[in-house]
């Protein structure tokens, strides 16, 4: 079979860029992390540091304030509670 | 799968159809991978950038890997049914285990997977496996995406604290638990979309099937029918019925082998029959290039017309230009057969102008088109006179003013007045070809 080689180059060509893909995409670090081990903590974020999302604007780094009780960050579950001006749900604080 | 078994013809045009329909379906996921990606580059992302996983383009990326990878298979005929199958398979797959990703995208637990707008595409990319002549794949991509669904459901539930579910439709709604009801829609949903396309399919593809046959079959009995006659037959309003008549004005012209009823006693009957394939086949392209259409032949006569079965305003100047090239395409077609030692008849041809009727006769079961006129008795008697006149074809003077007259260019004829044809009861003037 004259297209075994081409066969092998195409498959591996996917495959390699299968795995390019996955390295983008996933921080095998924090993939092994439990899915709770984090928490959103509203209200703590230095302005344009945010995270992502919120009623007012769509995503990372667009907040304008400090503090905006409205923008987010990821913190290590439970630190939160901890934190002056810090609340894990939307509207509260 | 088939209970009936098709000609292999027909068998191999289906399979080419199935090759192209393989390459839609390849180009229709491509184009829909570059549009989310598109869509994706552009929306805000909504997660933590160092989340442990991009969802949407993992999958993404994935997934145009899988349809690239296909799209090669395809392109060098290597797709059986198998790989088929397994990309099918793989598809759904990536696209299930994408919406699971979501969760970890987000850093939720999994529950929320089952709020997850992308499970949308799951009946997409059903639905372009429907491009595809062939209810099987429809059915595996719904029975892998039913089953996916119900793995995810699992997986999801599993992990839970306390009791996820919830049977109430304002709780579902509102908060973050899980309305078995709701699911088991989802996976309801899948099993019936699959089912309508995959009996859609089944029912085109029988279509395709009978098309596929009676194409066939068409282009096979086309080859008894001029070309404008099958078109107009084919392409009409209404069933072709005898007893149409059209008044047209016309050339009629009568080509045929000089001696070749002598050859007929001295020939083999498959040397006659090549002998006479091979004079038609130097003659009706030549007609057919001019414009003329083939009306019948008899024997070594062929009956064309130009004008008649779609009208035209240069009938008079293309008939004239087809005996020019026919008297000088078999010349050269003599000399040839001379050369080979082979019998090596000449060719008359007679041409007549006029006013015919162009109609079909016959009965319900067997049609025919006919020419009927003056000028078609004319090119029939023309065509014998050319004994007489020791010409090679003969035409009205009259018609070859009215070829001048529609743009006709070619060189002078010598012409022969008030000639007495056998049959035609006034003298003629002639335009002869020596």
């Amino acid at each position: 079979m004259s297209k075994t080689p081409l066969n092998a180059l195409a498959i591996a060509a996917a495959l390699a860029a299968a795995i390019l893909a996955v390295q983008k995409t996933v921080h095998l670090d924090n993939l092994g992390r439990n899915s709770e081990a984090r928490e959103r903590c509203y209200g703590i974020a230095r302005a344009g540091k945010n995270d992502c999302g919120t009623p007012t604007h769509s995503c990372a780094a667009l907040s304008k304030i400090n503090g905006d009780a409205e923008s987010w960050i990821m913190v290590p579950r439970g630190l939160c509670n901890k934190l002056v001006g810090g609340h894990r749900k939307l509207g509260e604080g | 799968m088939r209970m009936r078994r098709l000609p292999a013809r027909v068998e191999a045009v289906i399979t080419r159809q199935q090759h192209e329909s393989e390459m839609l379906v390849g180009f229709a996921q491509l184009t829909i991978v570059a549009l989310l990606a598109l869509f994706y580059a552009f929306a805000p992302a909504g997660y933590s950038p160092d989340a442990p996983v991009k969802a949407a383009p993992l999958g993404l990326s994935l997934f145009a890997i899988l349809v690239l990878l296909r799209l090669y298979f395809a392109l060098t005929k290597q797709l059986n049914t198998w790989l088929i199958g397994a990309f099918t398979v793989a598809e759904m797959a990536v696209l299930i285990g994408t919406i699971w990703a979501y969760h970890l995208q987000f850093e939720h637990p999994p529950i929320i997977v089952f709020k997850n707008t992308a499970f949308l595409y799951v009946f997409i990319l059903i639905a372009l496996r429907a491009l595809r002549f062939d209810p099987a794949w429809v059915i595996l991509s719904g029975i892998t995406a039913a089953a996916g669904w119900a793995i995810l459901v699992c997986c999801a539930l599993m992990p839970a604290r306390g009791n996820p579910l919830t049977w109430d439709y304002v709780t579902y709604a509102t908060t973050g638990k899980v309305h078995l009801g709701a699911e088991l829609d989802k996976v309801l949903a899948i099993v019936m979309a699959t089912g309508v396309l995959a009996l859609s399919l089944t029912r085109s593809r029988r279509i395709l099937e009978q098309s596929a046959t009676q194409t066939q079959a068409a282009s096979d009995l086309s080859r008894f029918f001029d070309d404008d006659v099958a078109r107009r037959i084919t392409q009409a309003d209404s069933t072709a019925v005898a007893g149409q008549g059209m008044l047209r004005q016309a050339a009629i012209l009568f080509v045929d082998l000089r001696g070749f009823t002598k050859a007929t006693a001295r020939l083999e009957p498959s040397q006659l029959i090549a002998l006479l394939g091979e004079y038609q086949r130097l003659i009706v392209p030549i007609i057919q290039k001019h414009g003329g259409a083939i009306d019948k032949f008899m024997g070594d006569g062929i009956l064309a017309s130009f004008g008649a079965v779609t009208p035209s305003a240069t009938y008079a100047a293309d008939g004239i230009r087809a005996v020019d090239a026919i008297l000088a395409a078999a010349s050269k077609w003599q000399s040839r057969r001379a050369e080979d030692g082979l019998i090596a008849p000449g060719i008359g041809a007679g041409l007549a102008a006029g006013e015919v009727v162009f109609g079909i006769i016959g009965d319900k079961k067997r049609l025919e088109y006919t020419v009927i006129g003056d000028a078609v008795n004319l090119a029939a008697k023309l065509e014998k006179h050319n004994k007489l006149e020791v010409t090679l074809a003969l035409a009205p003077l009259k018609a070859l003013t009215l070829a001048r007259a529609q743009g006709y260019e070619g060189a002078d004829k010598e012409t022969r007045s008030q000639r007495n044809v056998g049959g035609v009861e006034e003298p003629v003037d002639l335009a002869v070809w020596l």
